[in-house]
């Protein structure tokens, strides 16, 4: 969803008029949160908190809008790493010969965990458990998925046995095991134990940071969480498998996005909280909650924020507001929201329930062919915005080269793959179709510029590139220019 | 005065469409490039404004689609043998050649196949093709209609490598091996969806549609190639209406043209990359030490963006960012002016009081050849900051700017230079082999600096045998690494690709590398 023009008033005035009573980093952290740089916008805003003064509520306002635009970034890369990673591990495993892969379908099961597979995942960490060629400590990381995937079938006390049948003490197994048991409630003090131990013995291993996130966030341990993703780049592999002198496969935990997005969204609920107490920011707040509420699937609570926000009659989000209404409506059920714009809509109205349809993929045909048909007649910012709307719907709707043509028109071209000029999320789309079409070089060009502010996104980037040197077909030529 | 300034606007571009240009035509294409090729076949040209020609006029046995699917062209149909060393192809009989002028249309048939394997494969024909098919053993032809490749070793994504363009045997004036002397270099035939109608035309290259196109004929029935040398009036011939498309934009104009509803900007990933390449030859560049001085003392990331706009990607390797052979944990070198001066110290210079560096009598003083072609704004700016950076560590450069050909005789004929600027365009491929294999050390070969580094040939040949992909990205990994650590290029950033074309021409569709591979198809 397109926040940049609603929430570019909100930003202004940080930036600039009244903001010149904020400290240096202050107004730092708000103009590189302006320009997408989440990352960097974080750590200036946090520092610039202790010394803030009255305008700590600002600040407040700023890191929790802040940090819920990460949140909403890297669950769009979370949703990318699965597909890719999916597609990817699959090539690993159903390759013949004697350097095939042992590992992938354990890495394989764990995405399709991440994918709310839990059936399949199941299977292929089964053949892991069972296989005589894996190490001890992989087996019990499938073993511990494999009772995860029971937890969130429902077969909660089979999972609880095969948990209490872990016995390893290697602190990357115990990891694990506190993240699964922190994932879904259970145990943890245990979980917090474990973690901080395998912290301790292990500061450095990928997967025991990927857990450690895990569990901070679901225990509400925001700001130790946080302290860890910003000191570790989160790039590296959990595993590398050596097959022959000249072959290595990375692998890595597509779980670590869906753990720093959830830590986010919690820290932007946190600093949201605190910015809603000052009367001034309550209703924007209000807002940001609503959407972060929306992501971790809190329903009810969405809709006391929204309630709260429409009734503070603020213009800056209230078609947002509106169209969050009608999700949340339409996952309890509601489903004739969606049929068509009302007769004279405005494009940024059009724009939003497209927005909206997409995230739910519900069907707005109508909606769709009426902002093609606005289109024909804008152009400037709004144009845009109905475009990335419009290539958005379609992409959801697997129709991903209509989709591309769409988000190439959203797209500013004079900075194509600057974050500063082109919203992360709608990068991430873009980069989405490319990989859908089969164009892989232009997805791993975005990646590729993205990866200087989030390097997390190198799991992607190997992925596609593995996928991309499969699917590829040319005869190779290189000519001089 | 707004006013008047409107109206002297408003003359000028009368007198510009009036002077000099032309007006397109409903059913004709007219698209800018960066120079005219001095051949215009598959086999001996080696540059990107031949082959976007070249997917014109030719076809190849199979073809490429949008979705990575391999389709027939020239061959209908294909079998493979289950030990993956023979491809038998069934070959079109409805297929006839461009006639050549005065002359009826032949038909297509087995003997040409046969024909253009063996004339590409002579040893003494100039062309950059060998190396890529060195893994076919022979060829026979089995009937009129029907020929069988015989392979040394059953290869990867071997029927993509099927895709090389078909030209007649009754085509070359020598049948035994084609030169960049024989004429048909310069007025070749194909079966392509477009003939050459006219090669005199002053500096542009008129093609006519093919009517018995094998596919059907195409929509466009013009199709001319208009070369500018300045890329500032190739854009101002697209918005004044004397071109229809540019291949590719020129970085500082993209802002100019996203503002124009009249045009579409459409990307394209061509896996390119520019560098600064350096002749082995010469024995002050023979230290690795000394090249990679050179990448320490060029600042790439400012030049990237006071010269494009930061349209591009610094890069650090051989490949584009945007491959699947990128190494991504390698960085690009920072800019550090202090390092530079370091490594040439270490290589045995000393700085002399004149500020060059000096070793064994010899002055670091380097001679860096430039096309032409290249000579636009941007390229002017980077060649001149290269020369000032390399002064400030004590070298010195002197920039030499030749005519296309007589850059590309002096690069990959005769060997006479020190630094080349240049790019190349890869397709998906990635194939480096051409370039860093000792084996490609010769005349008209793309290895014409003279690199040459055992282990990294062991690793190009194993890449070429293996049948494993995860194993070739790990090779092509570790080329990366060490081809950054040798430095025989000075590798700097691959920039944005866009063509940009009028809303009027419909369908269009580009092909990342070859650009017009479905211009067939294209209409206005």
């Amino acid at each position: 969803m397109n926040n940049k023009l609603a929430y570019r008033s909100v930003i202004l005035v940080l930036c600039t008029a009244s903001s010149f009573a904020l400290a240096a980093d202050a107004r730092k952290g708000a103009l590189l949160f302006k320009q997408n740089h989440y990352n960097e916008a974080a750590s200036e805003l946090s520092q610039a908190l202790p010394t803030a003064g009255d305008k700590v509520s600002m600040v407040n306002l700023t890191l929790g809008m802040n940090y819920q635009h990460s949140a909403r970034l890297h669950a769009a890369l979370h949703r990318q790493a699965i597909a890719v990673q999916s597609e990817y591990l699959q090539t690993l495993f159903k390759a013949k010969g004697k350097q095939r892969s042992k590992y992938a379908e354990l890495y394989y099961g764990e995405a399709l965990i991440e994918k709310g597979e839990y059936k399949q995942a199941k299977k292929h960490l089964a053949k892991i458990s069972k296989s005589k060629s894996v190490v001890a400590r992989d087996k019990s990381i499938a073993n511990i998925n494999i009772a995860l995937a029971d937890y969130l079938l429902n077969r909660k006390s089979s999972a609880k046995k095969k948990w209490a049948a872990i016995k390893s003490k290697d602190p990357i197994v115990l990891s694990e095991l506190a993240a699964a048991y922190s994932r879904v409630g259970y145990k943890s003090k245990t979980a917090k134990q474990l973690i901080t131990s395998a912290l301790q013995s292990k500061p450095e291993s990928s997967r025991v940071l990927s857990n450690a996130i895990h569990v901070f966030a679901d225990l509400g341990q925001i700001e130790a969480g946080l302290k860890l993703v910003s000191s570790h780049s989160l790039d590296g592999s959990v595993a590398e498998e050596r097959l022959g002198e000249n072959k290595e496969i990375k692998y890595y935990d597509v779980s670590v996005l869906s753990a720093v997005s959830k830590l986010y969204n919690k820290a932007a609920m946190t600093y949201l909280g605190l910015a809603g107490e000052h009367v001034k920011f309550a209703p924007v707040a209000d807002y940001y909650q609503a959407e972060a509420s929306y992501m971790q699937g809190e329903l009810k609570k969405t809709s006391e924020f929204l309630d709260r926000y429409i009734a503070a009659g603020k213009p800056a989000f209230m078609q947002k507001a509106k169209q969050l209404k009608r999700l949340v409506a339409y996952r309890l059920g509601d489903r004739q929201l969606f049929a068509k714009p009302e007769p004279d809509s405005k494009p940024g109205v059009v724009a939003e329930l497209l927005f909206a349809c997409a995230r739910v993929k519900a069907d707005c045909k109508k909606t769709a062919e009426t902002a093609e048909t606005m289109l024909e007649k804008l152009q400037g910012s709004v144009s845009r915005t109905l475009n990335y709307a419009v290539g958005e719907y379609y992409l959801r709707h697997e129709q991903a080269e209509k989709a591309v043509y769409f988000l190439e028109e959203a797209r500013d071209k004079s900075q194509k793959n600057n974050i500063k000029a082109n919203d992360p999320v709608m990068l991430v789309s873009i980069a989405e179709a490319y990989a859908v079409n089969k164009i892989y070089s232009e997805s791993l060009e975005i990646y590729f510029e993205m990866s200087k502010e989030f390097p997390v996104v190198r799991q992607i980037q190997d992925a596609t590139q593995g996928i991309y040197s499969t699917v590829q077909k040319s005869a190779g030529d290189v000519k001089i220019f | 005065m707004k006013g008047i300034q409107k109206y002297i606007v408003l003359f000028a571009m009368v007198a510009v469409t009036t002077v000099g240009f032309s007006t397109a035509q409903a059913d004709s294409l007219r698209y800018g490039e960066y120079g005219r090729p001095s051949t215009l076949d598959p086999i001996t040209s080696n540059d990107m404004i031949a082959l976007r020609i070249s997917e014109l006029i030719f076809n190849g046995l199979v073809g490429i689609n949008e979705r990575q699917v391999i389709v027939p062209e020239l061959a209908k149909k294909w079998e493979i043998s289950k030990d993956g060393r023979s491809y038998k192809f069934f070959l079109r009989k409805n297929v006839k050649w461009h006639p050549k002028p005065g002359k009826e249309a032949q038909p297509f048939t087995a003997d040409d196949v046969v024909f253009t394997f063996n004339i590409m494969m002579h040893k003494k024909t100039i062309t950059p093709l060998k190396v890529r098919y060195e893994f076919i053993e022979r060829i026979t032809k089995i009937d009129s209609h029907t020929v069988e490749f015989h392979l040394k070793r059953p290869v990867l994504n071997a029927l993509a490598k099927f895709t090389f363009k078909i030209i007649p045997k009754h085509g070359p004036d020598n049948s035994v091996y084609l030169t960049r002397d024989d004429s048909f270099v310069k007025q070749p035939i194909g079966t392509g969806p477009f003939r050459i109608a006219d090669t005199n035309a002053g500096q542009e290259l008129v093609m006519e549609a093919n009517e018995n196109y094998f596919k059907r004929a195409p929509r466009i029935k013009k199709f001319t190639a208009k070369p500018f040398a300045d890329q500032n009036i190739m854009n101002q011939a697209l918005l004044f209406n004397d071109i229809d498309m540019i291949v590719l934009v020129n970085p500082r104009n993209i802002l100019e043209l996203q503002g124009d509803k009249r045009f579409v900007l459409q990307p394209y990933n061509a896996l390119s990359y520019s560098f600064f390449g350096y002749n082995l030859r010469n024995p002050l560049l023979t230290d690795s030490r000394v090249r990679q001085a050179f990448t320490y003392a060029i600042n790439r990331k400012e030049m990237l963006k006071s010269f494009f706009n930061g349209q591009g990607t610094q890069i650090s390797g051989p490949f584009a960012p945007g491959s699947w052979a990128y190494n991504l944990d390698v960085k690009p070198l920072p800019y550090s002016p202090e390092k530079a001066k370091e490594l040439l110290m270490a290589a045995g210079f000393t700085m002399a009081d004149d500020g060059i560096m000096v070793k064994d009598g010899k002055r670091l003083s380097l001679t860096l050849n430039v096309p032409i072609a290249k000579e636009s704004e941007a390229i002017k700016r980077v060649v001149l900051a290269f020369k000032n950076y390399l002064k400030k560590v004590g070298a010195e450069v002197n920039v030499q700017f030749q005519e296309w050909q007589a850059w590309k005789d002096d690069v990959f004929s005769t060997h006479n230079f020190d630094i080349v600027y240049a790019s190349w365009v890869f397709d998906d491929s990635a194939d480096i082999s051409s370039l860093f294999h000792s084996a490609e050390i010769g005349q008209w070969k793309n290895n014409f600096g003279a690199y040459s580094n055992a282990e990294v040939d062991a690793l190009i040949a194993e890449s070429k045998l293996t049948l494993d992909h995860e194993k070739r990205r790990t090779i092509n990994r570790r080329l990366h690494s060490m081809l950054a650590d040798e430095a025989p290029y000075t590798f700097l950033w691959t920039l944005t690709n866009y063509a940009a074309y009028k809303k009027d021409l419909r369908r269009v569709k580009i092909h990342p590398y070859k650009f017009f591979s479905y211009a067939d198809r294209w209409y206005k």
